[in-house]
């Protein structure tokens, strides 16, 4: 073939030819899937996921047929489409073959390993036809027959790196998020046919008692923990931002909490959060007891299960009988208040760190400045660094928002939600619903309750966000 | 890490001041604020190490002690002889040994994964011309807002049901195979790499898989490193993930054993603390070892920003 004549039809390269009508066959072959799915004939796939299926397989079809005469036109963007719809199709029949040769149980059924594979090996025909496909549009003939030009080889090489990314974010972020709304406006158990309610979910959740609860107790949470957390972390970041001998042994040891797992601290203090725990032993030895006892609480309580309300110790001069409270006047629970402690002390450090990288960026000439003009430390710290550090604090308390927001391992692991229901999250109430017994699992349900969760998160951190860039922007 | 520290105060702070008495009981108040607080972070772990080797009558007992009467060794024996005998393989049949080995080699193939991938699709950020490019990379960062609570039931109904995957590793693995903030903290590194070195090897007719293997993998080890032990903390310190997915006891991680380890010995803390130790330690060494690749993480994600 040279390459001086101009290209006609009768010496178009017999790759362009098997491409163009691979393409048009597999097109053909996704329309025939998407009505065979659309119209419910596969059992195994229904709700959302059938109409799911059916729409990416027409989209799919309907791409490569639009770009089919570009393709045949040996034009740069029919062949970038059909490389695209290649690796799509190779990485769905990869995850496929994968899913068949590794699937333990669905729809109630347990596989063996025999029907494992021939459930796998049924996918194999249709990898290793995509797998041909995309090394033919690779190699070097196919790419001359095809005029490709660098930036062309450029664009693919990159698509090719990224595409493991992509491919997944496409299976495990979009579809879950899309299955997440449909899932909230069903009435379904895991392994049932799902039925549609509307928003009666959404509803039920509004009015639920124990969601409820579980938001006024993690409100507690986010208010006290972000707010403590991030003064204690600007606190140390400023200790530890100065020139001094052992300066690293000391960040080494405020880090060392932050590092450890959640379950490792819980359990730690667990245990010294106990009745006989150390945590009793320190507080009775520097005569905090007797404060306790003032409180309403006993000497030596066991922390964790005390569900005596932070409010109610207050209000005990002014109101006869505390107990008659209704709950949610009573305010958090000590047994909250002390996972609060415990989550602070974890967390504080981590975003130490991240104040401590933005403080090496101020300017040392502006404390000078001030301190020329005779600005006590207080001061500088007041007017130079609390401004400068804005930005981080924005971040650090929209993360921390959103991080004590979905509380879980910690309430889980140390209270499972008691004592009476003072340290329930909204997140393990989700938990619970699905998992608490397979029989009431209700997973529509869950799936609209944390829908709700992530609509408070997300007006919040937006109101976080407005509220604190507004003063950023005099700076 | 070395500071911007003002130079120019201490020039204009006089040689008599820093010598004065108030400076050096400045500096003594500022270490022993700095140990108060120090010993508060460490008191914890200090105090499990302890309740680790004592006997559990003792560990119970009120006032408590913090050095054990009698030091039992014993108990770090006795925890991979201990609780369920649901297991059985060449570990043994008591289940501890194969928890600690589920999460070893769950994390090395989790760091692989994730390394590795984001390696790849972080130089196709930094480095490379393709169509869509801002696009992707803006909702890339986009999805890091959604949060975990919103897909915690649709992913593990979906993963369950139609990927099959109850019980199993891959519910683990496949999901988390790429992970955003490591894409984005590769890109952000190679961006600030100079260019040079790749050039000049390009020019030499180096493929780009060459040049990527024996060029920039070398000039972005720190981030690599800093990626990598963030991946292996991620995945050794796990609770929700392993708890939801994995159902039968030889195929729970260490977190996930170490609940069921409470919920089956209520009162015998010290071997409980010892099951903690197992799963603090690893990390810890290794923190102590990288302590600046963890530190150069957080600070990475302070850049979002």
């Amino acid at each position: 073939m040279s390459t001086s004549e101009p290209v006609t039809k009768r010496d178009q390269p017999l790759l362009v030819t098997l491409t163009a009508g691979w393409h048009l066959a597999l097109s053909l072959a996704l329309l025939g899937g998407a009505a065979w799915t659309a119209l419910g004939r596969i059992e195994t796939v229904h709700g959302a996921v059938r109409w799911l299926v059916a729409l990416v397989a027409g989209a799919l079809a309907a791409v490569q047929l639009y770009f089919l005469p570009a393709l045949w036109r040996r034009h740069g963007s029919g062949r970038m489409m059909s490389l695209a719809v290649n690796y799509i199709g190779l990485g769905y029949s990869a995850l496929f073959m994968f899913r068949n040769a590794t699937m333990t149980a669905a729809l109630g059924q347990t596989y063996t390993a025999a029907e494992r594979q021939a459930a796998a090996a049924a996918v194999l025909p249709a990898v290793v036809l995509f797998g041909f496909f995309v090394w033919a549009m690779w190699n070097r003939r196919t790419a001359k027959a095809f005029n490709e030009t660098i930036a062309e080889r450029e664009s693919l090489t990159a698509y090719l790196y990224i595409s493991p990314y992509l491919f997944l974010a496409s299976v495990f972020t979009v579809t879950i998020v899309t299955y997440a709304v449909w899932l909230s406006l069903h009435q379904s158990a895991i392994f049932d046919v799902p039925t549609f309610v509307g928003m009666s979910n959404y509803v039920e959740a509004l009015t639920d008692k124990d969601f409820h609860r579980a938001l006024y107790n993690v409100s507690w949470y986010v208010v006290f923990v972000v707010t403590l957390q991030t003064s204690f972390a600007i606190l140390l970041a400023v200790i530890l931002n100065a020139r001094f001998r052992g300066r690293q042994f000391f960040r080494t040891m405020f880090y060392a909490p932050s590092v450890t797992s959640s379950i490792v601290i819980s359990l730690i203090f667990l245990w010294l959060y106990q009745k006989t725990g150390f945590l009793n032993y320190f507080f009775t030895k520097i005569g905090l007891d007797r404060l306790f006892l003032a409180a309403g609480i006993k000497a030596r309580p066991n922390w964790l299960n005390t569900a005596t309300g932070f409010l109610e110790i207050f209000l005990k001069p002014f109101v006869a009988n505390t107990k008659a409270l209704p709950w949610w006047q009573r305010g958090p629970s000590i047994a909250w208040l002390a996972i609060m402690a415990m989550n602070i002390f974890t967390t504080a450090p981590t975003f130490m760190i991240m104040f401590l990288a933005a403080l090496q960026d101020i300017p040392p000439q502006l404390y000078e400045a001030a301190a020329i003009d005779g600005a006590s430390k207080l001061r500088q710290f007041w007017s130079i660094t609390l401004p400068l550090l804005r930005p981080v604090i924005l971040l650090v308390v929209v993360l921390g928002t959103i991080g004590t927001f979905q509380v879980f391992d910690q309430a889980f692991i140390m209270t499972a939600g008691g004592p009476l229901d003072t340290t329930l999250t909204p997140v393990l109430l989700i938990y619970q619903k699905v998992l608490g017994s397979q029989r009431t699992a209700r997973a529509g349900y869950a799936s609209a309750m944390a829908f709700l969760l992530g609509a408070i998160i997300f007006i919040f951190t937006f109101i976080q966000r407005r509220y604190i860039e507004r003063g950023t922007e005099q700076y | 890490m070395a500071t911007r520290e003002t130079t120019a105060t201490t020039l204009v702070r006089s040689r008599a001041e820093r010598q004065s008495i108030g400076h050096y009981a400045g500096l003594i108040l500022r270490y022993l604020v700095l140990m108060a607080i120090a010993l508060a972070f460490v008191t914890p772990f200090i105090l499990a190490l302890f309740g680790s080797f004592k006997t559990n009558r003792e560990i119970l007992s009120y006032p408590p002690k913090l050095i054990p009467a009698v030091w039992q060794f014993d108990n770090w024996l006795r925890v991979f002889r201990s609780g369920s005998t649901a297991c059985e393989g060449y570990l043994g049949d008591y289940c501890f040994p194969y928890w600690l080995w589920n999460s070893v080699w769950l994390a090395v193939v989790r760091v692989l994964l994730r390394t590795t991938l984001a390696m790849f699709a972080g130089y196709a950020f930094a480095r490379m011309r393709f169509r869509g490019k801002e696009i992707i990379f803006a909702l890339m960062l986009g999805t890091m807002m959604i949060p975990g609570a919103v897909t915690l039931i649709p992913g593990y109904v979906l993963i369950v049901k139609y990927l099959g995957w109850g019980n199993s590793y891959w519910a683990l693995i496949v999901p988390g195979a790429v992970e955003v903030f490591g894409i984005f903290l590769m890109t952000q590194f190679l961006k600030a790499v100079p260019v040079e070195l790749e050039e000049a090897a390009f020019i030499d007719g180096a493929s780009r898989f060459t040049i990527i293997k024996d060029v920039v993998v070398p000039l972005a080890r720190p981030a690599i490193l800093t990626l990598a032990i963030l991946a292996f903390q991620a995945s050794w310190n796990e609770f929700l993930g392993p708890l939801l997915y994995l159902n039968t006891q030889p195929k729970f991680t260490l977190p996930v054993g170490l609940m069921f380890f409470r919920q089956q010995f209520r009162e015998d803390w010290n071997l409980i603390l010892v099951g903690s130790m197992f799963n603090a330690i690893p990390v810890l060494i290794i923190f102590f070892f990288f302590q600046g690749y963890f530190i150069e993480g957080v600070s990475y994600a302070g850049l979002k920003g």
